[in-house]
């Protein structure tokens, strides 16, 4: 049997559901959409699976079941494994960013080849959406990928920050989380997967990026104000967090 | 026009079906059902020979844009895993929410409603929608005759009516004080008449999605009226206790008989359907966020709501909900049902 777990939630116009056997265990998951923003965004998340698939050594299984048209369904398999609770912000979620940056910069690392100064966009790189399997995680959720189209590092100061957000809204960080953080990222720069331009500000910076490139998240951002937690930052807290993780490179 | 279109058209042209010069097949029986009375309709109608349905829709009905084009409303039918040359009959198809959808699932829909209206707003959207595999029916769904030619029939919001008769102008008449002499009806006995007819047009094999209000819905007990006669508790009353109530207030008998779980499957299966499967809907059919199995799918239940977005009253209902679902594991009082039943 099927369950319908979520119906065109944060503005997406997608439908998820799993399948469950006899004894109540997943076998499947399903997503499936009959509008055309929605249509869009599954086959985004085809070609986000299929680049996230060249790069890396396990292979997620993902089947178009039913393509018309006006319709999209396409199954999944299950993935069993740990998944972190992006709500409780950075400090509880700290030792699942590590491995979380460590994979982004295993995916987007030295190795990838992007257009110019632009590389794949993953555009939703939440820790909501990382599988923490055995032999090492899996990054979820590709419905707004494009392949080339965001600074190198995007994403996972993406992560870092949405963590960062549940734990503080507005409110000041405290100086251990902004001491990890600013591993995380000095992290990022040593693996060879951060955009220069990211070392300064970089949480203004990638919100700015959001701002102007508003289109690649297509109607959802207009729909849904939460779908980025990152924008509701205000623009004291940021400065005062941008001043507080300023790195030494070397 | 594809084969299996010209097959089904030359089936209901044999069913005594006249098509019309607008491509409608009509039964000849007349009758009215709709949210609108009938002067919002034609006003409606009007409106959308002129523009397109969405813009006819939020210049006239603005009220009811969700219900017709929200996507959410198709949630039941990934249910349903919809075979590409299936047949599909929606019984009560109203203003088409999931004919539409069934229709981009590339089944050949028959869209079946008594309101007139109803249909043309129906086959418009599909037009505008380049949708071309519904066929509108113009007919009482009681009085349907398709022996073996579905693979899919849904009923969603629809059993509750069918011991109805007469024209109904539902802004005048839910709620409404409205003398009505039913006679001896048997609402039960007439809602099981119904679900074999859909039985019959159904092919072996072929399967029922009924959507539906629980009558134990855990907020008929918090105060929120029975959805039906808009009375409150009634849902929850003895048939015969309701029954009094309602002719003291409305004027007219209970006959718009909501079920439990256990009840419902039985009613199913008096009607003949087999392998029934019931879901819990939360909050309500109409816009699911969770479709969950009945058997062993609580476990699934979780916080589906945005505490920012919901009224305090609804914060108070979800947190009661929350409660019942999540630690109680209370499924008898989940919102809404949808049965899946094979004939």
């Amino acid at each position: 049997m099927k369950s319908l777990i979520r119906n065109c939630t944060h503005g997406s116009e997608i439908f998820l559901l799993e399948e469950i056997d006899s004894s109540g265990n997943v076998r499947a998951i399903f997503k499936a959409s009959s509008s055309p923003d929605g249509g869009e965004n599954l086959r985004q998340e085809l070609r986000g699976f299929k680049w996230y698939n060249s790069r890396h050594n396990r292979k997620i299984e993902v089947v178009v079941e039913h393509e018309t048209g006006h319709y999209i369904r396409i199954k999944y398999e299950y993935l069993k494994g740990f998944k972190s609770d992006f709500r409780n912000g950075y400090w509880q979620n700290k030792n699942w960013i590590v491995k979380a940056i460590d994979h982004y910069c295993d995916i987007w690392g030295s190795r990838t080849k992007g257009s110019g100064e632009l590389f794949p966009l993953h555009g939703d790189l939440s820790l909501d959406n990382y599988i923490f399997m055995d032999n090492g995680p899996i990054i979820l959720d590709w419905e707004h990928f494009s392949e080339r189209a965001a600074p190198l590092g995007f994403d996972g100061l993406y992560l870092i920050f949405e963590a960062l957000w549940f734990e503080i809204k507005n409110k000041t960080p405290q100086k251990k989380t902004l001491s990890h953080l600013k591993d995380m990222i000095a992290l990022m720069h040593d693996r060879d997967c951060l955009d220069h331009k990211y070392i300064l500000n970089p949480l203004s910076q990638i919100i700015q990026f959001i701002q102007t490139n508003s289109s690649l998240w297509g109607t959802q951002l207009k729909n849904c104000v939460n779908k980025l937690p990152i924008l509701l930052f205000e623009k004291q807290a940021i400065d005062k967090i941008d001043r507080g993780i300023k790195i030494k490179v070397g | 026009m594809s084969p299996l279109i010209t097959e089904i058209e030359q089936i209901l042209k044999s069913s005594d079906y006249k098509k019309d010069g607008k491509g409608f097949f009509m039964s000849g029986r007349k009758g009215y059902w709709s949210n609108l009375n009938k002067e919002e309709n034609e006003k409606f109608i009007e409106r959308l020979e002129k523009v397109g349905p969405r813009e006819a829709v939020r210049e006239v009905i603005p009220q009811y844009e969700n219900i017709i084009f929200s996507p959410r409303r198709e949630g039941a039918l990934e249910l349903l895993n919809i075979q590409k040359g299936s047949v599909a009959i929606d019984y009560g198809c109203m203003w088409g929410a999931l004919s539409v959808g069934m229709a981009k699932r590339e089944a050949l829909v028959l869209a079946i409603d008594q309101t007139l209206d109803s249909l043309r707003f129906t086959s418009r959207r599909a037009k505008f929608e380049n949708i071309d595999n519904i066929i509108c029916v113009q007919d009482d769904i009681r009085r349907v005759k398709l022996s073996n030619l579905a693979d899919y029939s849904i009923v969603n919001g629809v059993l509750e009516w069918i011991p109805e008769f007469g024209t109904i102008e539902l802004k005048k008449y839910y709620g409404k004080k409205s003398v009505k002499d039913y006679g001896n009806i048997d609402p039960e006995n007439s809602q099981m008449e119904f679900l074999k007819l859909v039985k019959r047009n159904l092919k072996v094999g072929g399967k029922l999605l009924l959507a539906i209000e629980n009558r134990f819905d855990y907020s008929h007990f918090l105060g929120k009226p029975d959805p039906h006669p808009n009375l409150l508790f009634t849902a929850l009353l003895p048939r015969f206790l309701a029954n009094a109530v309602s002719r003291f207030f409305l004027g007219r008998s209970y006959v718009n008989y909501i079920y439990s779980f256990p009840k419902l499957m039985e009613l199913l299966a008096k009607s003949g359907f087999k392998n029934i499967d019931l879901y819990m809907v939360f909050p309500d059919y109409r816009y699911p966020s969770l479709i969950l199995p009945y058997e062993g799918g609580m476990d699934r239940y979780y916080k589906y709501w945005e505490w920012s977005k919901v009224s305090w009253k609804r914060k108070i209902a979800y947190s009661i909900e929350y409660f019942l679902m999540k630690y109680l594991k209370a499924r008898f009082f989940a919102p809404s049902i949808i049965a899946i039943a094979e004939k």
